[in-house]
């Protein structure tokens, strides 16, 4: 028998555009440091040259994001509540110390990792004498490695609250999902590392760097693939509130077309055989990784609060 | 007897509700929600193939949960259960992040245009305190809507729900709506297709 909706009220979701900016500019961030990390973390002496410049774009990619929470909020001024209200049952509560102690951590890093290299930064003079100083201090390396371990772990944490953020709300099927911390945090590094990749290509770029780095970026959309397979199996035969998820997924455009299309599929044959001759098609590759990441962003908050009216 | 503490609730017999939308209209001249919230509404579907065919009418508002998630969520603990069970925004201390607004499985919550917070039902408190129904019970014409003490075994709510089958929404979900329906056709499948 069928059940057609005559007046059926939903009241409208406060969540805009700057929701997933915000989810993708962080995530950006995050990955452009994990890229920086496998050398001062994972010692890739590879990765040795790219290590700064990657700790810079990360730091760069993260200047919009506090802006970005902030417009979002309908009462900025009221800002300061999150920090002298903790509820440590909202994730939110979780991230505003995350999305504070982050880039704190990453400028100590980058002052470090700058002084490790030789390279002076006259924006960041002071945090770079403290970090002189507190170098001069340290008696051996581990300081710095430390250092470098502390700043991986909390923004591999401030990328990951956002899946969680979502991932806690009860009866929303496309968030709700143990899948969303992998999919969000393989997308990041994803993103990153095609950011880093531009970066690099516009230095002095090394064969041998740029294929490893092309390396990486396959992975991780080899990764996502997987994730958005594994993301239609279990929505689709989970439930019925799953299958009309599913349905609003793939009816939309940002989704199939911009993310999976343009954002993972060419991308993996633009960047396939990777060469310095092939420079504008590495950049177009990494620039279509980096729009694709976005736009995942926007489907899976759009498309998410747009099934959950569904149900209410 | 009733327990000292109160647990207000309510039951919407949706067999006296006739889609008049008093109490959507009484409940936004009482609290003054803008034009683009709703803190009560009436749902309304179309079941059946013609000439068997029925219009069902499923009032909602807050359903002042048990486990409400908006609470959970709330990074400023703005969101908050009250002793008597009757789920409330702390106005001031709202930042107004919308996280509630979507956590909220029932789309029972709003962003006040105005005052830009998260705003909902609050069974009208300040009603409710003076010993006065909230005002869509009041005027409610088909008498759908029974407002109560859910603690207190005499009381007319908790008669009516001894006395009735009752559901819930998304029971499922775990939230222990305070909310309960009669003969509700409330499991009914999205628009578009559902069958």
């Amino acid at each position: 028998m069928s059940t057609h909706d005559v007046y059926v009220v939903v009241n409208a979701s406060p969540w805009n555009y700057l929701v997933p900016l915000y989810i993708f500019f962080k995530g950006l961030s995050v990955g452009a440091l994990c890229i920086s990390a496998l050398y001062t973390v994972f010692r890739s002496e590879r990765f040795k040259t790219l290590a700064f410049p990657a700790a810079i774009t990360s730091l760069l990619a993260f200047i919009p994001v506090p802006f970005l929470l902030l417009a979002d909020l309908h009462q900025p001024l009221r800002f300061w509540h999150l920090l002298v209200n903790f509820n440590p049952m909202s994730v939110i509560s979780w991230g505003t110390w995350l999305i504070i102690l982050y880039p704190l951590c990453l400028l100590w890093y980058i002052a470090r990792l700058a002084l490790s290299q030789g390279i002076s930064i006259p924006v960041l003079k002071g945090v770079q004498e403290s970090a002189s100083t507190s170098q001069s201090q340290s008696t051996s390396g581990f300081g710095f490695r430390g250092l470098s371990i502390l700043t991986l772990s909390l923004a591999l944490l401030a990328d990951l609250y956002t899946a969680f953020l979502l991932g806690v709300v009860k009866g929303n099927v496309l968030w709700n999902s143990a899948l969303l911390p992998g999919y969000f945090l393989t997308s990041a590094v994803v993103t990153g590392a095609a950011l880093v990749l531009i970066v690099y290509l516009n230095k002095k770029p090394e064969e041998k760097t740029v294929r490893t780095l092309v390396k990486i970026i396959q992975g991780a959309l080899a990764l996502e693939i997987f994730f958005v397979i594994s993301q239609w199996i279990t929505l689709g035969a989970t439930s019925l509130q799953g299958q009309k998820a599913l349905e609003l997924l793939w009816k939309d455009p940002v989704y199939l077309i911009g993310d999976i299309l343009l954002g993972i599929l060419v991308p993996l044959v633009l960047l396939n055989k990777p060469s310095l001759n092939k420079k504008p098609v590495l950049m177009i590759g990494a620039l279509l990784v980096i729009l694709g990441g976005l736009l995942l962003r926007f489907s899976i908050v759009g498309v998410g609060i747009q099934a959950a009216g569904l149900w209410n | 007897m009733p327990t000292e503490k109160k647990r207000y609730g309510m039951v919407i017999d949706t067999r006296k509700c006739v889609g008049c939308m008093s109490c959507t209209i009484s409940c936004k001249m009482e609290n003054g929600v803008t034009y683009d919230g709703f803190r009560s509404w009436v749902d309304m579907t179309e079941r059946g193939v013609f000439p068997k065919v029925k219009r069902n009418f499923i009032p909602k508002l807050c359903n002042h949960c048990e486990n409400a998630p908006c609470v959970t969520v709330c990074p400023v603990k703005a969101s908050y259960k009250n002793e008597d069970g009757i789920v409330l925004v702390n106005q001031k201390r709202c930042i107004g992040c919308g996280y509630c607004i979507v956590a909220c499985p029932y789309s029972a919550r709003y962003l006040h245009e105005g005052l830009k917070v998260a705003d909902k039902c609050t069974f009208c408190d300040h009603r409710v305190e003076l010993g006065l129904e909230p005002a869509c019970v009041h005027n409610c014409m088909g008498k759908a809507r029974i407002f109560g003490d859910l603690n207190d075994p005499l009381s007319e709510i908790s008669q009516y729900i001894t006395l009735n089958g009752v559901q819930t929404l998304r029971p499922d979900l775990g939230t222990n709506p305070h909310i309960f329906y009669i003969d509700a056709e409330i499991n009914k499948l999205p628009n578009k297709g559902g069958k």
